[in-house]
């Protein structure tokens, strides 16, 4: 089998005040078609961008080099007009804030059917037809009346599901759902997420799912890459990187997940601030925060090798297989515990 | 919806009814009163005098000659000029199909011109856009009338395109008289309105459900009228209103620039000449026209924000 989608050294440059900005730096991934790949970092990792490239929707002036491959086909050599063919039947996007993603002045039924009656030449009807029935899809109680509804007469949650149905009407093959429940409730959180795992599931669709949440990931994902300024440092299988984390930023962001914050009391931050892609220098882009750095860590970027089942990004990757960070993780959560009771 | 019309309809009518107050108020208490127009420097007797006041109610009190003076306006019945000694009706009548082409021509350039260039501004390139934003800030700093000198320095006088004075008469006379004086009104409102169209359209098109729009598949076509146009319509429509309105004011500079005899020239000469049954009817149609032009602006939003319609927000 093919994989559905293939990225190859992705590097995105964005002009900021007359320079060119780096902000994705060498980003391989590969999604097998029916896949769900977790994309987890800190906020301005470069999620939102890398997914932006494969749908063919950077900011304009954007600087783009590498390969992406949809189903084999070379997208880089795509016209426009290939791309939008891809964006109406194949590939579909959800984004963070569905109140910001929808447009307030039409209705939930317009919003739902403007791409299959205008673009794709569905009889209006026949349309609304179809989107109540994806609304149903999507669980949302009474379809009908919600068709005739405005945006801002929805909560947050059922207008990320009236989000979703859009994308389910094209039909596609692939979703990008960028942090699709980061602006909801926790409650409503949960809802979305069995949901888009539902349909994924049932309609056997591909997804890349972002999220800065390494837990929920692991959860929703075959497969997690987790990303620092602008580079993926780790691939690995959705199980082992909650139980072996082979890079240190990885287990750095496992030990400051919400629930274990919650049991310790305090949020452990990561130390130090998060880099952006273009202030990396000659070394490793996590060095400077690294517990585990060595000198060559600041001198020579790390290649990105097969260590155990994952791809890694890290010179001490090897030796961490080793066993070495397990017990330190343990040990120093341990010890936040202690200090905590005491 | 209803309410919401309902309560701009009735705030419309107080509206105009305090400013119809206030304009038969100001020239009650303005200074040279009715007798002094009527009489000259003629002495005449008590009786005369009496008789005269009795004509035209000036022997009342305030609150009378008002209701008869509003009650009169809203038949149609303007009174009589107290200095022409004809129906106040029959000269605004004869003065205003001037005023509503001239206001009519530049509204339609404001909207075409303004909203024109200020999409091309947004949506162009770099250059286009430069050179549009050079022009809109020559627009915006050359005052009503001194745009209406130049106007007819150059393409009237100079090149002779178009008469220099007078309103003509026939449709196509009539825009040819009527262009240049249009333009002068409309050049200020129409650079101002271009600036504000740019704007609107920037902002909508870093809007994330432009991106939506497109990360569906939709045409760049669409996008930009469904989801870019569609909402910046709102500030758009908001200015193109506030400048028609304040066109109502503008025709008094321009129709005395451009020798056209429309309400605004109207209103001057009856003000020199102090005849206030003229200047208090000539007043209220320009601030009723004012105020009816808001309030069709205001109705308009119902239309194009959901949220209003609803009463979720406030124009
Ligand atoms: N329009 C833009 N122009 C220049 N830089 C941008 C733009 N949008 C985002 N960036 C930068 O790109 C980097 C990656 O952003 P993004 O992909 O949105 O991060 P994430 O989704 O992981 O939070 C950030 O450093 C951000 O500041
Ligand atoms: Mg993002």
């Amino acid at each position: 089998m093919s994989p559905l989608l293939e990225v190859e050294h992705l590097r995105v440059q964005l002009p900021v005040g007359g320079e060119l900005r780096s902000v994705i730096r060498d980003v391989d991934l590969t999604l097998e078609p029916g896949e769900v790949l977790a994309m987890v970092g800190e906020s301005g990792s470069g999620k939102s961008m890398t997914a932006r490239a494969i749908m063919g929707l950077l900011p304009p002036g954007a600087e783009v080099g590498g390969r992406i491959a949809f189903d084999g086909a070379d997208l880089s050599a795509a016209s426009s007009r290939q791309l939008r063919e891809l964006r109406l039947r194949r590939i579909g996007m959800i984004f963070q804030d569905p109140r910001a993603a929808i447009n307030p002045v039409h209705r939930i039924g317009d919003f739902l059917t403007e791409v299959l009656v205008r673009e794709l030449g569905v009889p209006r009807s026949d349309a609304m037809k179809r989107a109540e029935g994806v609304l149903q899809e999507v669980r949302i109680r009474d379809p009908e009346h919600c068709l005739h509804q405005y945006p801002h007469e929805l909560s947050g949650g059922m207008l990320q599901r009236v989000m979703i149905a859009a994308v389910l009407l094209s039909e596609p093959d692939l979703i990008l759902a960028d942090e699709p429940t980061t602006a909801l409730d926790v409650t409503t959180q949960a809802e979305v997420i069995a949901l888009l795992s539902d349909l994924r599931r049932a309609r056997e669709l591909a997804m890349v799912f972002i999220t800065h949440d390494l837990e929920l990931a692991a959860a929703i994902s075959d497969r997690i890459a987790v990303m620092y300024a602008g580079s993926v440092v780790e691939t690995v299988a959705a199980a082992e990187a909650l139980t072996r984390p082979l890079h240190p930023y990885t287990e750095a962001l496992l030990e400051s997940r919400p629930d274990i914050a919650v049991r310790l009391d305090v949020i452990p931050q990561i130390s130090g601030r998060p880099i952006a892609a273009y202030e990396v220098d000659a070394g490793c882009p996590f060095h400077p925060r690294c517990r585990y750095a060595e000198e060559q860590c600041s001198l020579t970027p790390p290649k990105t090798a097969l260590v155990g089942t994952g791809l890694v990004m890290c010179h001490r990757a090897q030796e961490r297989l080793g066993g070495l960070h397990i017990s330190g993780e343990q040990n120093s959560l341990a010890d936040g515990l202690g200090a905590q009771a005491g | 919806m209803l309410r919401y019309l309902g309560r701009q309809l009735l705030s419309m009518v107080i509206l105009l009814l305090l400013s119809s107050v206030l304009i038969y108020g100001s020239l009650y208490l303005a200074p040279g009163s009715a007798d002094a127009v009527l009489f000259g420097n003629h002495t005449v007797t008590p009786a005369v005098r009496h008789a005269v006041e009795a004509q035209y109610h000036l022997n009342q009190p305030f609150y009378v000659q008002y209701w008869d003076w509003l009650s009169g306006a809203l038949q149609g019945n303007l009174g009589t000029s107290i200095a022409f000694r004809t129906p106040v009706s029959q000269r605004v009548a004869a003065a205003a199909p001037v005023t509503i082409y001239l206001v009519i021509y530049a509204s339609i350039l404001i909207t075409i011109a303004g909203v024109g260039l200020g999409v091309a501004s947004a949506l162009g390139g770099r250059r286009l856009d430069a050179t549009i934003m050079a022009v809109t800030n020559v627009g915006t700093s050359v005052p009503t009338f001194v745009a209406a000198i130049l106007l007819l320095e150059f393409f009237s006088l100079k090149l002779g395109w178009f008469p220099s004075l007078g309103a003509g008469s026939g449709f196509f006379s009539r825009i040819q008289h009527l262009t240049l004086p249009a333009v002068a009104l409309a050049l200020w409102a129409a650079a101002y309105l271009t600036r504000v169209t740019r704007t609107s359209m920037r902002d909508e098109l870093r809007g994330e459900h432009v991106a939506t729009a497109r990360a569906r598949g939709l045409r760049n076509s669409l996008v930009i009228r469904r989801h870019v146009f569609r909402n910046a319509l709102l500030p758009i429509v908001t200015v193109s209103g506030l400048q028609v309105a304040g066109l109502i004011a503008g025709t008094i500079i321009v129709e005395q620039a451009f020798g056209l005899n429309g309400l605004g020239q109207l209103l001057l000469t009856s003000v020199e000449q102090k005849d206030y049954a003229t200047v208090q009817a000539v007043a209220l149609i320009l601030v009723g026209a004012f105020v009816v032009v808001n309030t069709l602006v205001d109705i308009a939003y119902t239309f194009l924000d959901p949220r209003i319609r609803l009463g979720l927000r406030e124009a």
